[in-house]
C-alpha cells in the first residue's frame, strides 16, 4: 500500500488552506498530524479521502488517483456526529455493511460488547464519550487500508480516550495506514510512529518519534513546542 | 443505487408520512361530511385537489433542500463517503423526490377523483348549495368525454417531463451554489438566476420543438375534457424527449460537480 | 505506565519488563505477550512493541519461536548479567543525584552504613 500526495494544494478566495503538500505515506505505520488549527490537517485528511476536491497536485492510492473508487479502501471520520439523525448504533453498522465490503459486523458487535452498548440506541442521545467510542468501532471494524481520524479524542473523557487508543493499536492495519489528527501531542505520542508536523498549509516536518528521544533527547511535545512557540 | 435510494427514502419518511397523515385526515372528513354538510364535504374535496399539488411542491422542494444540506453540513459526510459514483448518488435521489412526490400527488388526485364520484351519487338526489358543488358538478359532466383517458395521459406525461426537468435544474445550480459559487458573493443568487434561466431556454426550446407557444390547452366542453397540443403528436412526443434530455444533462452536470469540485 | 519524556519508549518499556523479570513477576521460560498485545498492554505502537522484542533478543533476554511466540530466556548467566546492569545502573544514579546534592564521598558512605544498621 502506497499513498502519496503530490503537490497538493487547496486554495480557496480568502486563504490557501493546503500549500504544496508533498509527502508519501508508508504501510504499517501510524502517523501523527500536528498543528493548530487552521494549519490544514483537516483538509488534507479530506483531500486523501475524497471529499474534497484539491485545486492543484493529486493523490494517489496505489497508483490510482483519489475518487470515488478508492472510498472503498479509505475511511475518514470528522470530529463532529455525522450519522443520520434518525440512526440506532444498529442502522449505522446496517449503512457501513451495505456499503463497504471491508466492514467486519462481527467485530463491530464484538467491540459493542466490550463497550457496554447496544444497537437499538439511539446515535442521537449518546454522550460524546460513548459517540467517539461507537464512531471508533465501526472505523476500525472497517479493515480499511488508509484510516484517517480527525481529532477522534475532542472533547473525550480520560477512559474513553485509554480506550479508544487501545482500539487503534490493537487494530491498526499492518498493510495499511492510520493517520490521526490530535491536539493531545502528549497522549498521542505513545501509539505513533511518525509526526507530521504542518504550519499554515505547509508540511513542517517529518519526524520518527523514536529517533526524536534517541538523537535529540526530547518529546514530542517538546518538539512541538519547539516548532510552534511564538518566538520561533 | 438502489442502496442508497433505500436510505434516502427512509431519511426523508418524516415528510412522506406528514402529507400521507394529511390526506388519511382530509379523507376521513370529506367521508364523514358527504352525507351531513355536502357544501363543507365540497370544498374539502376542493382542498384535497389544491393539497395534492402543495404535496408535490413540498416534496420536492424538501428533496433539494436536503440536497443543499447534505453538501454544506456533516451530514454530507455519511453520503459521499459511500464508494458509489456521483452519478448515481444524484440520478438516486432524483428518483426518490421523483417517485413518492408522484405517488402522493396520484394518491390525492384519486381519492379526490373517487370523493367526486361519491358526491355525485349524493348530489343527484339535491339542488345545488354552493359555488363548490357547482364547479364539481361541472368537473363530473366533464370527466364523461370519451377523450378523457387520452388526455389525460398526455397531462400526465406533460407534467412528469416538467416536474423532471424542474427538479434535475434545480438539483444542479444547488450543486453549482455550494461548488464552484462557494463563498462567492451572491452565490445564492446567481445560482437562483442560472436555474431560473436555464429553465426559460428549455421551455423555448420545448416550445419551438412542439410548434407553438402556448402548446397546449385544455378545453372543457359538454363533450368531455379535451387536453391536447395544438400541433402534431410527434412532435409533442419530440418535446417530452428534448425534456428528458434536457433533465438528463443536468444530471450529467451535477455529478461532474460533485465528483471535481466538491468541497465539504 | 507513566513514561518520561527524553528517552526513546521501547528503551524503557525493556526496563520496565526487565525489571519485571528480576522481581520474579516474569519467570525464565515464560511466554510473553504477542507483540500486537504488548503494544496494547502498554499503549505503544505496534512497530516499537516489535523492535522492543528484537532488542531484547539481541540481548539475549529473550528468543523467538517462530508461530508460537516470544519467550523469556532460560539461562541463568542472562539474569545475573541484568541483575548486575541493573544494580550498577542504579548506585551510579543514586550517587550522583547525593552528589549532585553537594555530598562528599565520605557523607554518602555514612549515609548508606546508617540505613543498613537500621536493617
Amino acid at each position: 500500500m502506497e499513498l502519496v500526495c503530490r503537490n497538493l494544494t487547496k486554495r480557496y478566495l480568502t486563504k490557501t488552506a493546503v500549500d504544496n503538500f508533498n509527502l508519501t505515506f508508508n504501510d504499517g505505520h501510524i502517523y501523527a498530524l500536528l498543528g493548530p488549527n487552521g494549519s490544514g490537517k483537516s483538509t488534507l485528511m479530506k483531500m486523501i479521502a475524497g471529499l474534497t476536491n484539491p485545486t492543484g497536485g493529486y493523490v494517489e492510492l496505489n497508483g490510482e488517483k483519489v475518487g470515488w473508487k478508492t472510498k472503498a479502501d479509505i475511511v475518514y471520520t470528522p470530529t463532529e456526529p455525522f450519522f443520520f439523525g434518525y440512526m440506532t448504533i444498529g442502522d449505522v453498522a446496517d449503512y457501513y455493511g451495505d456499503f463497504f465490503k471491508d466492514f467486519d459486523r462481527r467485530v463491530f458487535t464484538e467491540l459493542l460488547r466490550e463497550m457496554e452498548l447496544g444497537e437499538s440506541m439511539k446515535t442521537r442521545k449518546l454522550s460524546s464519550g460513548m459517540l467517539a467510542k461507537v464512531k471508533i468501532a465501526v472505523t476500525m471494524a472497517r479493515r480499511a487500508k488508509v484510516i484517517l481520524l480527525d481529532e477522534p479524542f475532542n472533547g473525550i473523557d480520560l477512559i474513553a480516550r485509554d480506550y479508544i487508543s487501545k482500539l487503534l493499536i490493537r487494530y491498526a492495519p499492518e498493510d495499511g495506514v492510520v493517520v490521526i489528527s490530535s491536539h493531545m501531542v502528549e497522549e498521542i505520542e505513545k501509539m505513533i510512529d511518525v509526526a507530521v508536523f504542518m504550519k499554515q498549509g505547509r508540511l513542517e516536518l517529518v519526524s520518527d518519534v523514536e529517533k526524536l528521544r534517541a538523537e535529540e533527547n526530547i518529546s514530542l511535545a517538546d518538539k512541538y513546542r519547539q516548532l510552534y512557540s511564538k518566538e520561533a | 443505487m438502489l442502496k442508497m435510494m433505500k436510505y434516502e427514502a427512509r431519511k426523508n419518511r418524516g415528510i412522506y408520512l406528514i402529507m400521507a397523515g394529511i390526506l388519511l385526515v382530509l379523507e376521513a372528513a370529506y367521508l364523514l361530511l358527504v352525507h351531513s354538510h355536502i357544501s363543507m364535504a365540497a370544498v374539502v374535496a376542493v382542498i384535497m385537489v389544491i393539497a395534492g399539488y402543495v404535496t408535490m411542491f413540498m416534496v420536492l422542494g424538501n428533496g433539494v433542500a436536503m440536497f443543499k444540506r447534505d453538501l454544506r453540513d456533516k451530514t454530507g459526510y455519511m453520503v459521499y463517503m459511500t464508494p458509489v459514483p456521483p452519478s448515481f448518488i444524484v440520478l438516486g435521489k432524483i428518483l426518490v423526490v421523483f417517485i413518492s412526490g408522484t405517488v402522493l400527488f396520484s394518491a390525492y388526485m384519486l381519492l379526490a377523483y373517487l370523493d367526486i364520484r361519491i358526491f355525485a351519487d349524493v348530489y343527484s338526489a339535491q339542488a345545488p348549495l354552493s359555488a363548490a358543488s357547482a364547479y364539481l358538478s361541472q368537473i363530473i359532466k366533464n370527466l364523461s368525454g370519451t377523450d378523457t383517458l387520452i388526455s389525460l395521459l398526455h397531462l400526465l406525461a406533460c407534467i412528469l417531463v416538467v416536474v423532471f426537468v424542474i427538479l434535475c435544474t434545480a438539483y444542479f445550480s444547488v450543486a453549482l451554489g455550494s461548488t464552484v459559487l462557494r463563498g462567492k458573493k451572491g452565490e445564492k443568487f446567481l445560482s437562483f438566476l442560472i436555474c431560473i434561466a436555464l429553465l426559460v431556454v428549455f421551455m423555448r426550446i420545448t416550445s419551438l420543438i412542439s410548434g407553438d407557444m402556448s402548446g397546449f390547452n385544455m378545453d372543457f366542453t359538454d363533450a368531455g375534457f379535451r387536453f391536447s397540443f395544438s400541433g402534431h403528436l410527434y412532435r409533442e412526443i419530440l418535446s417530452y424527449i428534448f425534456g428528458i434530455a434536457a433533465g438528463t444533462g443536468m444530471l450529467f452536470a451535477t455529478s461532474y460537480l460533485l465528483e471535481n469540485k466538491i468541497d465539504l | 505506565m507513566e513514561f518520561q519524556n527524553n528517552k526513546p519508549i521501547y528503551l524503557q518499556v525493556i526496563d520496565d519488563i526487565k525489571s519485571k523479570i528480576l522481581s520474579g513477576e516474569i519467570r525464565p521460560g515464560d511466554k510473553l505477550p504477542s507483540s500486537r498485545e504488548l503494544a496494547e498492554l502498554y499503549e505503544v505502537n505496534p512497530n516499537t512493541a516489535s523492535r522492543i522484542y528484537s532488542e531484547m533478543e539481541r540481548e539475549g533476554i529473550a528468543y523467538t519461536r517462530r508461530g508460537i511466540g516470544t519467550f523469556v530466556s532460560e539461562s541463568a548467566e542472562q539474569f545475573d548479567s541484568i541483575r548486575e546492569e541493573t544494580v550498577i545502573e542504579e548506585t551510579r544514579s543514586y550517587v550522583r543525584k547525593l552528589k549532585a546534592l553537594g555530598l562528599s564521598d565520605k557523607e554518602i558512605l555514612g549515609l548508606v552504613e546508617a540505613f543498613l544498621k537500621e536493617g
